[in-house]
């Protein structure tokens, strides 16, 4: 029995070291740590101070966050200096500047062009990893106000309808309201088991550095969160989908509402939105904008930015934009891109507002 | 009259669903091209899973007990389930009555070796359909969406890899249905036999979809005479029955034509005996490695045109495809290339042993640690490198 025992331990332990050469020989695993942790107010919060590295097939890229738990190098003080703008930035891994170093990030990128431009601005960038437009608004509430934002500019992505439904953290009751509910008081998805395995030597170096480990915890996540999804829709139920997802029966526009309510809520603190469009990247390599999928109609005020065009053109010229090997975030080049379609739309707010017209736009 | 009657019966379900719609378009359009405008009615129906599978193996059974080959079962399920044998009823093998009939009445004794070589055959099969056939979809598919925008390399390369997927896709298939049924206590029958090996077209069909072959064999080929009458009689038969092959397939006009290049191809080795003079399989001097390598290749390279022809589904894109073979940049398909030899390159050396065998099933004779490898590699890319999006059989279309 206990050589039997024995014999299945070192199978095991085999199968491991195999499966770790396995994928660094036949399908190097983007290595890409999450430094997450409970926030205090709901959601998520980078882990403030944490430094780490994603390394892909492609890149090798360091994340530095500073006490504030931003992806930033100083730190910003809370108040805003007479002369400066303070742009705020409401994200997922996008914003954050994912598999690219902060100097390619789009945050620094708009900062240093705008300020090359003449225009005094500091970009307070809340993006973290993972988030939706449920939780772009909680974090403008909660976080951002104490910046003293002028202008919001939050990203509207792809995923943003799927994770505003997994979230639960806001309803719309009924088909074609605007009226949003809250659902939950937070949202921890894998918070406390992170910070569990935090605790056990030597996890900190497998998440850096482990295929084997990369590949399992990625699906698992995946699979993890697709049981989520279709856990709040069967709460939800009826009706079925509390969001934009549905393609049958009435529509629910959870999405608008969320966005209408950053809208309010930058309002509220004397700014004004901008929704910035991320490209969805096809498979073929050309970008359709993720706008689509809403319904600009109800969201007449909101003005909307898409570096779509962009993308493409630049595409056309042979520039890769998005990673194909990692986990197909900008490269460089696209946040370059994206990067400058914004500045130029922030160069046209910020000059009006030295004509006092920015307070009049909103 | 039986016969007749099963004959009508069976065929007409399979035309009404697979083909009706088909050839009143056809007609129409022929018509339309003489100034009427006759208006035919078409179905609006899906066409029924399977449906070719389960009706040649119907249609066998009938006519079986027409030759006397096999007496009618009286027990009306063992002859439901003979038809609707779960492990192949929508892919096929496509069985006989005399192998699988048989099976149902007797009593099964399911075995450890039986689940073992089932689950190793079961895992395979798998294996090819998840990580190749799947994977290759992904380069093949792209292409012949649009073949204009690809240059002739990476078109090449399509073929390429649609020629390992579909091998894949099929054979990963049957493998998984005779391995189920084997650890249910049945034996289905083999149905593919690493076919790319072929040195000629007849070796082809003795090897590739071998239920298809053997059924349009014994119920088509040899009732039109086979190769009893003349030159000629024996031409028309063999271009025949790959006509109706092809048109097993599907309606559409590329698989006629998948079908009548097969039936020319046969022909035209029939001519130059080829079959005849080729050195025996396996043989080890040097000029028989030579010469059974040389036709290995062209006949790999004529199955490759073949299937050019079956992937492009309609003449518009196997038109499309033709004109843009002129796109020039035959080294960039280097890349796409890569990514298929990335792919085949397990089922390539999985096949060299079993060709250095002469053995299908050769896992089990393997050593423990190389068996334990071989798992763990297989699962891996099961579980890991199967593409986000899995695509559905090709034969389940059929």
């Amino acid at each position: 029995m206990l050589r039997k025992l024995v014999k299945l331990a070192l199978i095991a332990l085999y199968a491991l070291v195999f499966g770790e050469l396995f994928f660094r020989a036949m399908a190097p695993q983007p290595l890409m740590p999450r430094y997450v942790t409970d926030g205090g107010d709901g959601i998520r919060q980078n882990i403030a101070g944490a430094v780490y590295r994603q390394k892909t097939p492609d890149v090798n890229a360091e994340i530095r966050i500073n006490q504030a738990g931003l992806r930033r190098d100083s730190e910003l003080p809370h108040e805003k200096a007479n002369g400066t703008t303070r742009i705020l930035l409401l994200g997922d891994s996008f914003f954050m500047g994912y598999e690219v170093d902060l100097e390619n990030s789009l945050a620094y990128l708009i900062e240093k062009d705008l300020n090359a431009a003449g225009f005094k601005t500091e970009v307070v960038n809340l993006a973290i990893s993972g988030f939706g437009t449920a939780e772009h608004l909680i974090a403008l509430q909660k976080r951002g106000r104490s910046f003293q934002p002028d202008i919001v500019v939050m990203q509207w992505h792809d995923s943003d309808p799927t994770d505003n439904i997994r979230s639960g953290l806001f309803m719309v009751e009924r088909p074609g309201s605007l009226e949003l509910k809250p659902a939950a008081e937070k949202f921890l998805p894998g918070i406390k088991t992170r910070a569990a395995l935090m605790k056990i030597p030597g996890y900190e170096w497998l998440i850096g550095n482990s295929h084997l480990y990369s590949a399992v915890r990625e699906r698992a996540a995946n699979k993890v969160k697709d049981f989520l999804l279709e856990l709040k829709r069967l709460k939800a139920s009826p009706p079925t989908s509390k969001g934009s997802e549905a393609n049958n029966g009435p529509k629910y526009h959870l999405d608008e509402a969320l966005i209408l309510a950053v809208k309010n809520a930058a309002n509220s603190m004397g700014a004004q939105l901008v929704l910035f469009d991320v490209p969805t990247k096809t498979p073929h390599r050309t970008y359709f904008s993720a706008f689509n999928r809403l319904d600009r109609d109800l969201l007449g005020g909101v003005k909307m930015v898409s570096p779509a065009k962009a993308l493409l053109d630049a595409r056309k010229s042979g520039h890769l934009l998005y990673f194909e090997r990692g986990h197909g975030h900008w490269t460089p080049e696209g946040n370059r891109i994206a990067s400058s379609v914004l500045v130029k739309e922030l160069r046209k707010m910020l000059a009006n507002t030295k004509m006092g017209g920015l307070a009049g736009a909103r | 009259m039986y016969l007749i009657a099963s004959l009508v019966l069976n065929l007409g379900l399979l035309a009404t669903f697979k083909y009706m719609n088909f050839f009143a378009d056809s007609f129409e359009q022929l018509m339309t091209g003489f100034g009427y405008q006759p208006s035919f009615v078409t179905l609006n129906i899906v066409l029924p899973v399977g449906i070719s599978f389960y009706t040649f193996q119907t249609l066998s059974y009938s006519i079986d007990i027409y030759r006397g080959k096999i007496k009618p079962t009286e027990n009306l399920l063992n002859f439901s389930a003979f038809v609707a044998f779960f492990p192949q009823l929508v892919a096929g093998p496509i069985e006989r009555a005399a192998n699988l009939l048989p099976q149902f009445a007797k009593d099964r004794t399911i075995t450890r070796e039986r689940l073992e070589s089932g689950a190793v055959l079961f895992a395979w099969g798998l294996f090819k359909k998840v990580f190749i056939a799947d994977n290759l979809a992904g380069i093949a598919d792209g292409v012949f969406a649009n073949p204009q925008a690809a240059t002739s390399g990476e078109l090449i390369v399509a073929v390429v890899a649609f020629t390992f997927q579909i091998f894949c896709d099929f054979s990963g298939y049957s493998d998984m249905a005779r391995a189920l049924a084997r650890m249910l206590g049945f034996d289905l029958m083999l149905n593919f036999n690493i076919p790319y090996l072929a040195r000629t077209p007849s070796e082809f069909w003795q090897r590739w979809h071998i239920s298809l072959s053997s059924w349009l064999k014994d119920y088509l080929y040899i009732p039109l005479g086979g190769n009893r009458g003349s030159s000629l009689q024996t031409y028309r038969n063999l271009s025949l029955t790959m006509i109706l092959g092809g048109l097993w397939h599907g309606a559409s006009l590329t698989f006629i034509l998948w079908g009548a290049f097969h039936g020319l191809i046969l022909v035209i080795y029939r001519l130059a005996a080829v079959d005849d003079w080729l050195p025996r399989a396996g043989q080890k001097d040097i000029r028989a490695i030579a010469i059974n390598t040389t036709a290995i290749t062209v006949m790999f390279v004529l199955t490759m045109i073949g299937w050019l022809l079956f992937r492009a589904n309609t003449m518009d894109t196997l038109s499309a495809y033709l004109h843009a073979l002129g796109n020039g940049g035959w080294y960039k398909g280097w890349a796409a290339l890569k990514d298929v030899l990335f792919y085949i390159w397990p089922l390539l050396l999985v096949q060299a042993i079993q060709t250095a065998k002469k053995k299908l099933e050769v896992f089990r004779e393997m050593p423990a640690f190389v068996q334990l490898n071989m798992a763990l590699f297989v699962l891996l890319c099961i579980v890991f490198l199967q593409p986000h999006e899995p695509a559905a059989f090709i034969y389940f279309e059929f």
